[in-house]
């Protein structure tokens, strides 16, 4: 069952598709420079405060290298690697969702990484390479802390959850395509910033896996 | 003073699609950079290949976004609304209505779920997943 929660920011705005990006679109010059960032280093995690005046650690995580605009295969394995190691490395956070009442720190699903997280400087180009509006983050641990501060339990079990959904204020990068849909939309056609890094109200989900982990698989702008 | 009537000039008012989530039901990939191959239910051959508004109406349908709001997100990209097209509205309920009920590839849910991956990511991104254990879709969809 689909819970909503509310937190932080009710505010809500005018929904646009998340979306993925082309994998076999033309090639564009902006491939190199997705691989130098993707291959490059490290984007500082988004710091957050919690309500309650705890402090987020601030999380380094690497930037999304995947570009969802490359080829298929041009993304290594390694870094891959790197992604969820760079993750896995995001400092002290504070845990409040549990799992059968035992506090269970979330992360975040390979496929809303690949779609959402980015280092901002691989974003525009992302973007352009891929199909329709993307949003993004710059670090996993930007979720995750949203995430790990709310107290949903999750009953124990071999069971997969439903999703929980909670509404938090997050910082967010949107690119839109600039000219009419729908061929405006197509893998290549310019894209504007709209969101620059605004805390912005987003649905993000999460479920409780077969293995017992809090996996947030759902990232959404409303 | 009277109050102003909310002008929705791209809404499907009323319509009884309008709430439901778009979700895919084939595997797919991309063609080119707006057209996209889907795949038969065994994933064996492609069976369709989509253009110009089904190719929106495809690649939105993540299990996660309504009819209307697939529809409002198209006519911001006008930039001003008002500059879209006045029948918008009609045309893409026209363009999903053929995915779903003639070549039945995407379906309409009650309430937003994640999608399986293998219909989530294109073929050729679904090394990204990585993690991500089997869909979300309710049992009742």
């Amino acid at each position: 069952m689909r819970r909503a929660v509310s937190a932080k920011d009710p505010s809500r705005a005018g929904a646009r598709p998340d979306t993925e990006a082309a994998t076999d679109s033309p090639a564009t010059d902006a491939a190199p420079i997705r691989r130098a960032v993707a291959l490059s280093g490290l984007a500082l995690g988004q710091g957050a405060a919690l309500g309650q005046g705890a402090a987020l650690g601030q999380g380094a995580a690497l930037g999304q290298g995947a570009a969802l605009g490359q080829a298929p295969g041009q993304q290594g394995a390694d870094l891959g690697a790197l992604r969820r190691q760079a993750a896995a490395h995001g400092g002290p956070t504070i845990q409040r969702m549990t799992v059968g009442g035992a506090p269970k720190a979330s992360s975040v699903s390979g496929t809303t990484s690949a779609k959402h997280v980015m280092a901002e400087a691989g974003q525009a180009a992302d973007a352009e390479a891929g199909y329709g509006s993307r949003t993004y983050v710059t670090s996993e641990a930007t979720l995750t802390a949203a995430v790990d501060a709310n107290a949903h339990n999750f009953a124990a079990g071999p069971a997969r959850s439903g999703r929980v959904d909670i509404n938090a204020s997050v910082p967010i990068y949107q690119y839109d395509k600039t000219n009419a849909p729908p061929a405006g939309m197509a893998a290549g056609q310019p894209v504007a910033r709209s969101i620059n890094g605004v805390a912005t109200n987003c649905e993000i989900g999460a479920v409780k896996t077969g293995a017992g982990d809090v996996s947030i698989t759902h990232f959404k702008k409303v | 003073m009277t109050p102003r009537a909310e002008t929705r000039p791209h809404a499907l008012v009323d319509h009884p699609w309008a709430t439901k989530f778009l979700a895919r039901r084939r595997s797919w990939d991309w063609h080119g950079p707006a057209e996209i191959d889907v795949f038969d239910a065994d994933g064996s051959a492609v069976t369709d290949v989509l253009r110009d508004w089904q190719t929106a109406v495809f690649h939105t349908a993540d299990g996660n976004h309504t009819l209307q709001e697939f529809v409002s997100s198209m006519a911001d990209q006008y930039g001003d609304p008002a500059a879209a097209p006045a029948d918008l509205a009609q045309t893409l309920l026209a363009e999903t209505r053929a995915l779903v009920e003639d070549r039945q590839v995407v379906e309409l849910w009650d309430r937003a779920a994640d999608l399986a991956d293998d219909l989530d990511l294109p073929r050729s991104q679904r090394h990204l997943a990585g993690d991500k254990p089997a869909g979300d879709q309710p049992a009742d969809q």
